[in-house]
């Protein structure tokens, strides 16, 4: 999937698409530049700069940006070149805790700055509280993880906590149909914490 | 907006609208004119949002710059369209039991153990019986975006000796037929 270095999979690969995922969940511009590819599939520059309201400028630095980490691929063969995505999953393990990042957890921090509930979240309690929050908007967005317990289990102020589900809510019914890792994140449903919770 | 998908739209006696946080900040998220749509919905068919006491406290004690730390609820409650409910008679084993019909039914639906479910969770339960049990209305809606509290109260009710007297309105389905 990553092609950064062309002649090696296996670690180099590996290490390689962790780096990329890292810098799409580092820079906001570019994990929404990146769902926005995604959704849309072929997409040329003008696409990108009406649908994100980016200048040009911009949205050629950013292109060729996801290009380089592998993320995005660049058709070269029609006059008007088109980007498209590559559905990034990479699962981090530590210490027996695991997290799988899909497309999903890239457009949730890709919304933040246009959200102020997403954005006071990673802004208090960092992006591994989005990750987290995440695995509890997957069952709430099918009516069946309560607000409430959603919010408590986050720790989060119960209105702030449903506030945040909201808008993840709408993330993940965006996002269902199109990241193709959906299935693989971790559903907080199917996992009650430990009882010291 | 759709009057047909109004619950209880038809009926002559007197209904009680029960509404949940979610409802609010969902109103208030992104665009807040939704909040002024509510508005209008709740003065167009003359009805008072009662919220339970723990929903004006989690309102009143989100963050300032979060969503619901700008819900302007108290202007809803000085404007009467919103009135917070009086604390339900705890003691009274009515109330007591819908409570507890309403907490297995949300561990069940959310998958936790009963004990992972506080009895303030089933604050909006309380609120609902309350309104039935002081005949101050013959049917009551429940109001929110938490689907497994809002069918909680209406099964918990059913089962209770309230049968067909209570509907669960998803609070997302509300906003959108009235934006």
């Amino acid at each position: 999937m990553y092609y950064m270095s062309k002649a090696t999979g296996g670690p180099e690969r590996a290490v390689n698409g962790l780096l990329s995922v890292a810098r799409l969940l580092e820079e906001p511009r570019l994990a929404r530049l990146y769902t926005f590819v995604l959704r849309n599939e072929e997409v040329t520059i003008d696409d990108i700069t009406d649908g994100l309201d980016l200048p040009r400028t911009t949205a050629y630095s950013d292109t060729g940006t996801l290009v380089d980490l592998g993320a995005l691929t660049r058709d070269d063969d029609q006059k008007t070149h088109t980007y498209a995505a590559i559905p990034i999953t990479l699962t981090a393990t530590l210490d027996g805790d695991e997290y799988t990042v899909t497309p999903t957890l890239i457009a949730a921090f890709g919304r933040s700055p246009h959200d102020q509930d997403l954005d006071l979240l990673l802004e208090r309690h960092g992006l591994g509280k989005l990750a987290a929050a995440l695995t509890y908007a997957v069952p709430y967005a099918d009516g069946e993880m309560s607000e409430r317990v959603a919010a408590r289990e986050l720790d989060l102020q119960y209105a702030f906590g449903i506030a945040v589900l909201q808008a993840l809510r709408d993330v993940v019914l965006k996002m269902e149909s199109v990241d193709p890792y959906f299935e693989d994140i971790q559903d907080a449903r199917e996992h009650a914490p430990s009882s010291e919770d | 907006m759709d009057e047909e998908r109004l619950p209880l739209n038809d009926v002559d006696e007197a209904v009680a609208w029960v509404g949940d946080s979610g409802l609010f900040i969902a109103c208030g998220r992104q665009q807040n004119n939704k909040y002024t749509a509510l508005e209008r919905f709740a003065r167009r068919h003359n009805i008072t949002f009662v919220i339970p006491q723990r929903v004006y406290a989690e309102l009143g004690g989100a963050p300032d710059r979060s969503t619901p730390g700008q819900t302007p609820i108290n202007s809803a409650i000085d404007a009467g369209w919103v009135t917070v409910a009086d604390d339900p008679d705890y003691t009274n084993s009515t109330v007591s039991r819908v409570m507890d019909s309403v907490r297995r039914y949300i561990a069940d639906s959310s998958n936790r153990s009963e004990d992972h479910i506080e009895k303030a969770d089933t604050a909006l339960g309380a609120v609902a019986v309350n309104c039935l049990l002081n005949r101050d209305a013959e049917f009551v809606v429940v109001a929110t975006t938490d689907t497994d509290a809002g069918e909680g109260v209406v099964a918990a009710l059913d089962a209770n000796g309230f049968e067909d007297r209570a509907r669960f309105k998803d609070g997302f389905e509300l906003i959108d037929e009235i934006t």
